[in-house]
């Protein structure tokens, strides 16, 4: 479903969005043609709508005003003209249905069309309270339903994923009680839900969903009916960003397997890029190259040989030809796809044009060209419009610019990753294992700055932030405390530092063993923590009582410490 | 990070070549805190030492790091401070003897002073060695592995989401095409409304406007049969819901929040969709009032019931004697969908938001209905036909409603028949109910809700 409304993915603003009003136009034109008797007419209704709105408050009351009133928003908004009038309409609508008939069902309605002309003037701060109102005032089920998931959409618009994934949320809640949970109508939602969560990066709940959503289906429709196969690919997308290649692979080829049956060539060739992708990931080269080969003469001949989705097969090529070590040839397909978003053909997004951009940085990067892919990354950035719902996007790339610039040591051009967390924590996503891990190498980043405080600070936000999302045995969680350990030893807080250091060596050691480069490492780092600290605790006192006291007060104080040192600064 | 701060200024301080009695302060100040004072009674024995070669120790140890900003000196020159220490150390062990000819007092504070230094310059070795320890991780392989892994996270993020966005964005294509049928149908609907009022002023005979309407008609049929047969053909994965649900995420498209009503509604092709509620002011259907719900079963039937229409439609449509000299007999049969869209909607003044509320009701009786109780009256199979034209839904249900009522009918056995015949099917295909009796009661009603297809005709027949 188009839904779209990524944070991310605002509605493909740019591109679509003239497409679209293209097509408005294809339409008035076709509706001008029978010409004179037309144009007659509108000239008819325009004269006769001031009478009617010039009418005071009082007429409000008339019964048929509100309907009229809708009526004539909605025909402002198909011309096109005036949606500000438009929006007077409906509001004046709104209120006459408030007078007329009291809370209720068409109040809602109305209030959904004044929010939606809110947010088609772009004035989504406005159309939120509308839109709430309207939740409030009906205890119609669907009406309410309808309410919360615009209400999601107007949020997702504002680039507040999180919240408009708590909308659509309560419109499921809705959904449920009204229709039980194995409807397909709540299949749908659910599907919706999961894309927002994906889209969000909380891959656990878009897989619960897209499980459930896929059982639905499963029971609802035919056998590799086209509904399943958009669950599975969306499950497939799930797998893949959590690793789990297998499950993926499987989904993808029932998908590629309805698709067939239904004779969709495009989606065929679609699904084969991303089994091309698994196969990739798990090195499997030569079913890689054979998928992509497959989707690319397809697009070939569909699209065209410069439609982007030619030029996104070319990048995935790339990078396999990266991987089995074919520079030459990893390079030479970078070249022909750079050169189709070079000149795209009409009707390329430039979202599109963005991500192809970032993923061929991404080869120029493994190459070892960082300049290159740096300067393509600052081209996709500047592509990408500063909306709300750009801004996650846009954040995702400054992320990998600051890194690259990390890694090739430029660590004052830490600006990037500034943009890129601010956008993020904008955005509400700083609930991510993601962000956690951006978090982490900004933190990295100011270390190597000596901003020793600001790094701690990073640190200690990562850690939380991983804790919760991943677990205090993942590696990732893992990686942060040693960081944080090493912090704050080199701001003396040594007990902090060996507690930690004791902690994160406990769970290496169950979890992978005493042999693992990075626990020889952390062990050495322990050792030496402990035989300072130890230094400094023998000099404490001579007497035995001393000792105990010392040590069961330092015992004492460090497993404080460890439970809350969250808190401390 | 008040701690290293205020550790930090103090080391300055306390090596900074100040009066004695400030340093003292300093020091009386700072043994108010901290258990680790308990460290320096170690060096109780220790002797004053003049400061100055501490300091330029330190500063050493700082110019070595020159280009850090970081206000500790931080290197793998940590020793230096450490010889500093010692250096303090071995010299305040020689000059015991200084101590000749001072106060208690003085020698006391200078012991503190004293040993206050040592335990400072230990706290800087320490954190000196933190740094460095920090910093050779830095440069290990661990963190070049954890950023690799970042990066590669980030790109993994990019490329789900652009994957999602895709997503999105080929639906939304898919999408557009409807959308345009949409705002054609919706300017269609507009002239046909303007027809309607340009009705009475038209210097035209009746017959001749008829014509002209009929034609009209005719051609908005075709148009419409030809796009619903599309959608029967596009009848993809993203068929029901997801094609009826145009641009919605688009700002410009103001139907943004219908489309969420319509999702819920069209998801199922059988049930509240032929469900239309007549507003309750509109002038023609104030009578028919009631509301209507069916479920599958009776929207089946009323798929045959159509196609049945369709079918004799030309009969009917000469039976009640409309027949306009212009009304090509073959077009009849589209028309009775189509009167659904245009006619109506034309005639009558509502409009699609009203009606769309309507909708919203009516999809709560379907609930109802579905809880058993079918309540219904002739006028919803009227007025089902004519769905708000943003109802996209409607069209391409409908349009699997005339694909599948072939079979239906074939299987069923049904033979077209005359237009008499019709009410009686759709009778049989009630539910009993108590809808049902008041159906009955209404026949003229039933009537002309069979005539749907050519109502204008019936006005028109009227005024004659």
């Amino acid at each position: 479903m188009p839904a779209l409304v990524s944070v991310q993915t605002p509605p493909p603003n740019a591109t679509p969005l003239r497409v679209l009003l293209a097509a408005t136009e294809n339409g008035g034109g076709s509706r001008r043609t029978p010409s004179p008797s037309l144009s007659v007419s509108r000239t008819k209704l325009m004269k006769r709508t001031p009478d009617k709105l010039g009418i005071d408050e009082s007429s409000l009351e008339n019964r048929d005003l509100g309907p009229f009133l809708l009526k004539v928003a909605r025909d402002t908004i198909a011309s096109g003209d005036n949606p500000n009038k438009a929006l007077d309409y409906a509001i004046r609508a709104s209120k006459s249905f408030e007078r007329c008939s009291g809370p209720g069902v068409e109040l809602a309605m109305s209030l959904h069309v004044v929010a939606a002309i809110y947010s088609s003037l772009g004035r989504f701060e406005e159309a939120v309270p509308v839109l709430e109102r309207s939740i409030e005032v009906t205890d119609d089920a669907l009406a309410r339903f309808s309410g919360c998931m615009q209400l999601g959409d107007t949020y997702s618009m504002m680039g507040r994923l999180d919240r408009s994934i708590h909308c659509y949320e309560s419109g499921l809640r809705i959904q449920i009680e009204a229709l039980g949970d194995s409807d397909p109508r709540f299949a749908e939602t659910c599907r919706y839900l999961a894309e927002a969560h994906v889209q969000s990066m909380q891959l656990d709940e878009a897989e619960k969903l897209c499980k459930k959503t896929l059982e639905i289906h499963k029971e609802h429709s035919a056998p590799a009916s086209l509904e399943e196969a958009a669950d599975r690919r969306l499950m497939a997308l799930v797998c893949e960003a959590k690793g789990d290649y297998d499950s993926a692979l499987e989904h993808l080829v029932l998908a590629s397997m309805s698709m067939i049956a239904n004779g969709q060539e495009n989606e065929v060739a679609a699904i084969d890029v991303s089994i091309g992708n698994i196969y990739l990931s798990i090195c499997r080269y030569d079913e890689a190259i054979f998928a992509y080969q497959k989707a690319l003469t397809v697009f070939k001949s569909t699209k065209g040989e410069s439609h982007p989705s030619v030029a996104s097969v070319f990048v995935r090529l790339a990078d396999l030809y990266y991987k089995t070590g074919k520079l030459r040839e990893s390079k030479s397909y970078c070249e022909n796809a750079l050169r189709i978003y070079a000149k795209p053909v009409p009707g390329t997004t430039s979202e599109e044009i963005a991500s192809g951009l970032t993923e061929v940085s991404a080869i120029y990067e493994s190459l070892e060209e960082t300049e290159e892919a740096l300067r393509l990354l600052q081209k996709a950035v500047k592509l990408l419009a500063d909306t709300p719902g750009n801004r996650s996007t846009i954040a995702g790339i400054e992320a990998q610019m600051g890194l690259m610039f990390y890694m090739v040591g430029r660590y004052g051009a830490r600006i990037s990753f500034e943009n890129a967390v601010a956008k993020l924590r904008a955005s509400g996503e700083s609930k991510s294992a993601f962000f956690g891990i951006l978090l982490n190498q900004v933190g990295l980043a100011s270390v190597q700055l000596y901003r020793i405080d600001e790094a701690v600070e990073l640190f200690e936000e990562a850690r939380k932030i991983l804790e919760q999302e991943c677990g205090p045995c993942h590696l990732e969680t893992l990686g942060v405390y040693s960081n944080l350990a090493a912090t704050y030893d080199a701001i003396g807080r040594v007990e902090d530092a060996i507690a930690i250091l004791e902690y994160i060596l406990k769970m290496r050691e169950e979890k992978h063993g005493t042999s693992n480069l990075e626990v020889d490492d952390e062990r050495k780092r322990l050792a030496e923590l402990q035989k300072e600290a130890g230094r400094m605790r023998s000099g404490k006192g001579k007497s035995l009582e001393n000792l105990l006291d010392a040590r069961g007060g330092t015992k004492k104080e460090s497993a404080k410490k460890w439970s809350t040192f969250g808190f401390r600064s | 990070m008040g701690k290293k701060g205020k550790w930090l200024s103090s080391l300055k301080k306390a090596f900074s070549p100040e009066t004695k009695e400030k340093k003292t302060q300093l020091l009386e100040k700072r043994l108010d805190f901290g258990p680790s004072d308990s460290n320096a009674a170690a060096l109780e024995t220790v002797k004053l030492s003049p400061p100055q070669p501490e300091e330029v120790k330190v500063i050493e140890a700082k110019a070595e790091l020159s280009e850090q900003p970081y206000p500790v000196a931080v290197s793998p020159a940590a020793a230096a401070p450490a010889q500093a220490v010692a250096n303090v150390v071995s010299r305040q062990l020689d000059t015991g003897a200084m101590f000749a000819g001072k106060s208690n007092e003085e020698v006391a504070a200078i012991k503190i002073q004293t040993a206050f230094r040592g335990y400072l310059a230990k706290r800087a070795l320490r954190a000196l060695r933190g740094l460095v320890r920090l910093k050779s991780m830095l440069e290990g392989p661990v963190v070049k592995r954890q950023a690799a892994a970042t990066l590669r996270c980030m790109q993994t993020l990019s490329r789900v989401q652009c994957q999602i966005r895709m997503r999105r964005i080929r639906m939304t294509e898919e999408n557009q095409a409807l959308q345009r049928q949409l705002l054609q149908k919706h300017a269609k609907d507009i002239v046909n409304l303007q027809m309607g009022e340009d009705w009475d002023d038209s210097l035209q005979s009746k017959e001749q406007i008829e014509a002209s309407l009929l034609s009209r008609h005719e051609a908005a049929m075709r148009r419409e049969k030809a796009m619903a047969y599309s959608f029967t053909h596009q009848q993809t994965w993203k068929n029901a819901s997801k094609s009826m649900n145009p641009l919605f995420m688009d700002p410009n498209n103001p139907s943004w929040g219908w489309s969420w009503l319509e999702r819920w509604m069209a998801a199922r092709p059988w049930d509240g969709r032929g469900t239309v509620e007549k507003e309750p002011n509109n002038d023609q259907s104030s009578v028919k009032s009631g509301r209507s719900s069916f479920g599958g079963e009776i929207s089946k039937a009323y798929a045959r019931y159509q196609l049945n229409l369709d079918k004799q439609s030309p009969k009917a449509s000469q039976k009640s004697s409309l027949q306009s000299p212009s009304t090509p007999k073959p077009h009849s049969t589209p028309s009775r969908k189509l009167k659904s869209a245009s006619p109506r909607s034309s005639a009558v003044g509502p409009d699609d938001d009203t009606r769309s509320m309507v909708s919203v009701q009516s999809e709560k009786n379907r609930r109802h209905s579905i809880e058993g109780s079918f309540v219904r009256d002739g006028e919803g199979l009227v007025g089902s036909p004519s769905f708000p034209s943003y109802m996209v839904p409607t069209l391409s249900a409908r349009a699997k409603t005339r694909l599948q009522s072939p079979l239906g009918l074939e299987a069923n056995g049904t033979p077209p028949e005359k237009g008499p015949i019709v009410p009686t099917m759709k009778r049989l295909s009630y539910p009993p109910s108590p809808a049902r009796a008041r159906r009955l009661s209404a026949p003229p009603k039933v009537d002309s809700s069979s005539n749907t297809n050519t109502e204008v005709a019936v006005v028109n027949g009227d005024g004659n």
